[in-house]
């Protein structure tokens, strides 16, 4: 079948600063082949595919592809190895035809498309396109085609690997089908494809074979024939991560829910769910890229629009916007601190009081000495030094600086914190503070929803895990109840579990 | 509860960048990154000055010196205003001349029922015009530079169809405003004095000032902090637009007369004023007390360049110039404080 | 074959869009002939074509800024400066010298704009309103408190005599540019260049676009449009003066944003950048043939531009909505 070597990985290893993000790979491609490649956020899959592009060099080892030794850190001629990566290129105002001949250096100072057209066409169709225009806009096209469309781009220029990364991630069944088709099309050229994927029942189906990757090493690569679902979870986590020992029970759940959700969903994206949270509880959503897990934590904040009822404390409640949802008590802490979360240039003083300014201000005049008083308590609340209340926001680390954007939230007293992603980039010393900071906060009666990919973050800090698939809630458990192999499951399988006997 | 910001959380302090002075010490508050174009500023004031005085004949005499009160006064006052569009990050209105040209139109033709009411009357005036971009900038989500050179049109039209071109001559008294004087200090001076006190206790103790000043910050980490973002710009839009329309009484009570005429050049004075005193274009950075520093130090260069026999071509040239300098200027000391 | 010729013939006009803004140019030329005297002469059409030469070829630079995502405030006292540049060095016998010296003048304001823009990464429109102020003072000063007149009158007939009864050389000029910009838009990889930054920069730059190049030929064709239209504008006139400028700006930036011109960038093309010109200028002409006064045209102009920019808010917002693909028909 495959045999013939394409590319060769020999000894490759990437530190950043201490941390080893790739440790002694190995790696082989077989022409032809179409290979998937499967592990953790932060296995070391991404670094991989950034030297293999040539956008990083590589601290030590050797690529060769098609015979030839790659220079590191030169960008790869694109002939040889093309990436499509999750964020896609394509230029919306520009043309199917612009957008794939885009880049290409048979495109002169003077540029008649319709010496490009056939080509384009015959590329476009053979993907399964046969229906669009060629001259209409992208940001026309589906974000399945316009996924088809970058391939399309990639394969007109002629590369012999194409690297496909998270491809389907935010796809629907009909468009992801479209995807298979077009790398099967790609496969009988003689494309090899390399096809990175957490969605596992696509990886079974598609690919020859599987590699895995964990902790920087590769640690397994394996005919699909022979491999099983469980298999797979196991070489892709390691060990199973020892269940967070529970000793308080869960609080009281008798008496009114703090939070009602009813019919509660995003359309489109997320399906109609119920869910009643009691006070003091700290869950955690979790849940692919797509799954809409991530855009559920949005919703409840305000900042996206969302249908069905929402009770807080027996009162039913509008919140289409985030002013609505404060009034209501509901405090978010986003994602994106640095761009959304804090106010980088100015004093961790004046970040900590801008929720609340309303309760520092006598006829409209600030009250100094209440703002003082209050970010001081702030910042103690939340163990940063209070010699920093004056200091600039983006002098802090980011661990200092998440500080900052839970203070910020946490003043308004809110009955339901919701946090998007609540230590991303956070080191470890913060993390703990900030771990120890909420469940002192849930103690006191704060229902906490957080979103995490970080799967030891959900077992440290969460009372009850909710992993959604597709939109849809798999599984509503006590932590106690469940491990990483199981969030993985549920959030690469979803309701059907594959069956695969060795 | 010194315990709880345990050793762990001061030593990870350290490991970080090491602490940068405070913004609370001498130096921090006048000479670092943030404040150092404001106080430079300054200092140009006080050296240009110094340097008039010693070089020029007559520069501090009585009638020079008036001079110089009576041009930074109603150009401050104008500039001001525009440092809260600034300060909210929405750039800059540039309907102030207009405003200001018809607010002199409207103070002469009110005057004859007394200097405060007509005073009043225009300031209704300026309220509406600002009124008005204000909810088509801070509720619309139209582009301000636009809408304010739209609004520019629309003003300037009317006013120019309500006196038809003409020259109207109020029949009424504003010597007050127009010359009077409270010891050596024209009342002009006295108003944008007090009025410039008053806008940067505003921004500086208020709600409403420190929202503006987070909405320049980061209009969408502002938006999810829950602050009231769009009552806050048409508030902004509507304090500029009396600015001007305060400016275009300034004017015409000192010509004793209305003309769209007078109030040319307001906009690029204003604009010039605030980038040169120190607020940042970005939004957020900077007092509104720099841009009346900013519009004296202009005055002053004004004055000398005047003085000295050039003309109010050059002039403007300079102010261009200026302009120019000042932001590339302020874009570097950006780059100063990120590293 | 596919066959979508129905969706590729609307796209010619320019889209929903710009089938609306042709509609609307029809509407305007028939109402203002059916009830304005005058209006539908061939000699009202001369003076027509006349004010769309200048407001043609103004528009055009300040669009193709726009198409990059950027605005030039700058085009108005760049008109006025290049009209007081041509005739203070042309004079009245070297007038082509005195066209090319104003010329490279508004090459190196242009570098300027585009290479600090670049540089500082601030808003086009802070460093254009710098451009702006030192080029209104530098037309004062050219102009050093009057007019500047040429003796030479037959330059101005040149340009201004008509041909075929409703052109003249002028208004062919910017018929030409037109012409030009259409040909560098659609057939030239720079052209492509420029929407593809318009639209999204950061995937332009990673596919190999020079971004940089982009806007320093954007900058500096956006200043030689302008330059070269206060340079014609005077010639024709035979005077120049510092207000030469005013309300072009306003007039130019409404007739590009009607011409669909995104002000976000990357939406638009030349042919709606016509017809939008050819709205405004019939509209303004229209309303002087009524008799308006300039007053009320300044009024008229910036109440359009102040609705055709909410307009372009929140209706291209709607529009998008309508425009988002149909659910994918099963495989």
């Amino acid at each position: 079948m495959h045999t013939e070597t394409i590319l060769q990985v020999t000894g490759l290893r990437k530190t950043y600063g201490g941390i080893v993000a790739l440790d002694n790979v190995d790696f082989e491609l077989r022409a032809g082949e179409i290979h998937g490649l499967c592990g953790e956020n932060g296995a070391g899959k991404s670094t991989l595919v950034k030297i293999l592009g040539g956008l990083v060099a590589p601290s030590e080892g050797e690529i060769k592809v098609a015979g030839d030794t790659l220079r590191p850190g030169k960008r790869t001629d694109p002939r040889l190895i093309a990436i499509v990566h999750q964020e896609l290129s394509i230029i919306p105002a520009l043309s199917v035809l612009d957008n794939v001949m885009m880049g290409d250096e048979r495109v002169g100072s003077i540029y008649i498309r319709s010496k490009f057209a056939a080509d384009v066409r015959r590329q476009v169709d053979a993907l399964g396109l046969e229906h669009i225009d060629i001259h209409q806009p992208a940001s026309e096209l589906s974000l399945a085609e316009q996924q088809l469309i970058e391939i399309a781009r990639c394969v007109l220029r002629g590369a012999r690997v194409l690297i496909l990364d998270e491809p389907t991630a935010t796809l629907a069944d009909s468009e992801i089908h479209r995807v298979f088709v077009a790398v099967r099309w790609l496969q009988k050229q003689g494309t090899t494809v390399v096809f990175i994927s957490h969605r596992l029942n696509e990886v079974f189906e598609l690919t020859d074979r599987i590699s895995v990757f964990r902790n920087g090493k590769h640690v397994l690569t394996t005919e699909t024939a022979g491999l099983t679902s469980d298999e797979l979870v196991r070489a892709m986590i390691g060990r199973d991560v020892a269940r967070r020992v529970v000793d308080q029970a869960l609080p009281d759940a008798t008496g009114m829910p703090r939070l009602r959700l009813e019919r509660f969903a995003i359309p489109g994206k997320v399906q109609p769910l119920n869910l009643s949270v009691p006070g003091g509880q700290i869950i955690g959503f979790v849940g692919q890229l797509g799954s809409g897990a991530d855009l559920l934590v949005e919703a409840l904040s305000g900042v996206r629009p969302h249908t069905g009822m929402v009770t807080l404390d027996n009162e039913e409640v509008r919140i289409r916007t985030p002013k609505q949802a404060i009034e209501k008590g509901i405090a978010y802490v986003p994602e994106d601190r640095a761009g959304k979360g804090v106010f980088l240039e100015t004093t961790v003083a004046m970040n900590v009081t801008a929720s609340i300014l309303d309760r520092l201000t006598a006829f409209g005049l600030l009250r100094p000495k209440a703002e003082a008083d209050a970010a001081r308590a702030l910042a103690v609340r939340f163990a940063i030094d209070p010699r920093r209340l004056t200091s600039t926001v983006s002098q802090l680390s980011g661990g200092n600086q998440q500080k900052v954007a839970i203070a910020k939230a946490a003043a308004l007293e809110p009955r339901l914190l919701i946090l998007n992603e609540p230590t991303r980039g956070v080191d470890i010393g913060a993390r703990a503070e900030i771990y120890e900071q909420l469940r002192e906060m849930a103690g006191h009666g704060l229902t906490i929803i957080f979103f995490s990919t970080d799967f030891e973050e959900v077992l440290e800090l969460a009372d009850r895990v909710v992993t959604i698939f597709r939109g849809q809630v798999i599984n509503d458990r006590g932590v106690a109840d469940v491990s990483m192999s199981s969030i993985l499951n549920d959030i690469i399988h979803g309701p059907e579990k594959i069956a695969r006997t060795a | 509860m010194s315990h709880s910001i345990s050793r762990t959380s001061t030593a990870k302090d350290q490991r970080v960048a090491p602490m940068k002075t405070p913004s609370s010490s001498l130096f921090g508050r006048w000479l670092g990154p943030e404040r150092m174009q404001a106080t430079g500023v300054k200092v140009a004031i006080i050296i240009l000055f110094i340097w008039g005085w010693a070089t020029i004949d007559n520069f501090a005499s009585s009638s020079n010196l008036h001079a110089i009160m009576y041009s930074v006064a109603a150009i401050g006052i104008a500039a001001v205003g525009m440092a809260f569009i600034t300060l909210s990050g929405n750039l800059f209105m540039l309907s102030m001349a207009a405003t200001a040209a018809l607010s002199t139109i409207i103070f002469a033709s009110f005057l004859y029922l007394g200097l405060v009411p007509a005073l009043l009357i225009v300031a209704l005036v300026g309220l509406i015009i600002g009124l008005v971009q204000g909810v088509v900038v801070g509720l619309g989500g139209v582009n301000p530079i636009i809408a304010t050179i739209a609004v520019a049109s629309i003003v300037m039209g009317a006013g120019a169809l309500y006196s038809g071109g003409l020259t109207i001559v109020g029949k009424g008294d504003a010597s007050w405003l127009g010359v009077g004087q409270l010891g050596v200090f024209p009342n002009q001076l006295l108003l944008f004095l007090v009025l410039a006190i008053a806008a940067e206790f505003v921004v500086q103790r208020t709600r409403f000032g420190r929202e503006l000043r987070l909405i320049g910050l980061n209009r969408t980490t502002a938006t999810l902090a829950g602050i009231r973002v769009g009552r806050t710009l048409v508030l902004s839009f509507v304090i500029a637009g009396l600015a001007a329309a305060i400016a275009g009484s300034l004017f015409a009570s000192q010509a004793a007369q209305g003309n769209l005429k007078l109030a040319a050049g307001l906009d690029f004075d204003a604009i010039a004023a605030v980038l040169v005193g120190g607020v940042s274009i970005r939004g957020g950075h900077g007092k509104i007390i720099d841009a009346a520093f900013g519009a004296l130090f202009l005055a002053i260069v004004s004055n000398i360049l005047l003085v000295k026999g050039l003309s109010f071509e050059i002039q403007l040239m300079v102010k261009g110039i200026v302009v120019i300098v000042a932001v590339i200027l302020g874009a570097l000391a950006v780059g100063l404080r990120k590293s | 074959m596919t066959t979508f010729t129905a969706s590729a013939r609307l796209r010619l006009v320019g889209g929903t869009g710009g089938a609306l803004r042709l509609g609307l140019l029809i509407v305007a030329v028939v109402l203002f002939s059916l009830l304005v005297d005058n209006f539908g002469t061939p000699r009202n059409a001369y003076a027509l074509f006349q004010s769309f030469a200048l407001l043609g070829l103004v528009t055009l630079g300040l669009a193709l800024t726009m198409l990059v995502g950027e605005f030039d405030l700058s085009v108005g006292s760049m008109v006025a400066v290049g009209g007081l540049i041509t005739l203070k060095v042309g004079g009245a016998d070297h007038l082509l010298l005195g066209m090319l010296a104003a010329a490279a003048f508004a090459i190196v304001v242009g570098l300027f704009n585009a290479l600090v823009f670049s540089w500082l990464r601030l808003s086009s429109l802070v460093i254009t309103v710098g451009s702006m102020i030192a080029l209104g003072g530098f037309a004062y000063w050219l102009a050093d408190g009057r007019v500047i007149n040429t003796d030479n009158f037959d330059a101005g007939s040149l340009l201004d005599d008509s041909m075929l009864g409703i052109f003249s050389l002028r208004s062919l000029l910017t018929i030409a540019a037109f012409v030009a910009a259409f040909g560098l838009l659609k057939y030239t990889r720079l052209g492509r260049n420029i929407l593809a930054t318009g639209s999204r920069a950061a995937a332009a730059k990673a596919s190999g676009v020079s971004t940089t190049a982009v806007y320093v030929v954007v900058f500096v064709l956006s200043a030689l449009c302008a330059s070269l239209a206060g340079s014609l504008l005077s010639i024709s006139l035979a005077t120049a003066s510092a207000t030469m400028g005013n309300n072009l700006l306003l007039q130019a930036a409404s007739a590009a944003i009607i011409g669909g011109i995104a002000l976000s960038g990357g939406i638009g093309g030349v042919g709606g950048v016509l017809v939008g010109v050819l709205i405004l200028t019939a509209l303004n002409n229209g309303l002087g043939l009524l008799g308006a006064s300039a007053a009320s045209m300044l009024f008229a102009n910036g109440l359009v531009l102040l609705v055709v920019v909410l307009l372009d808010g929140r209706v291209g917002q709607w529009l998008k909505k309508l425009r988002r693909p149909a659910p994918l028909k099963s495989f």
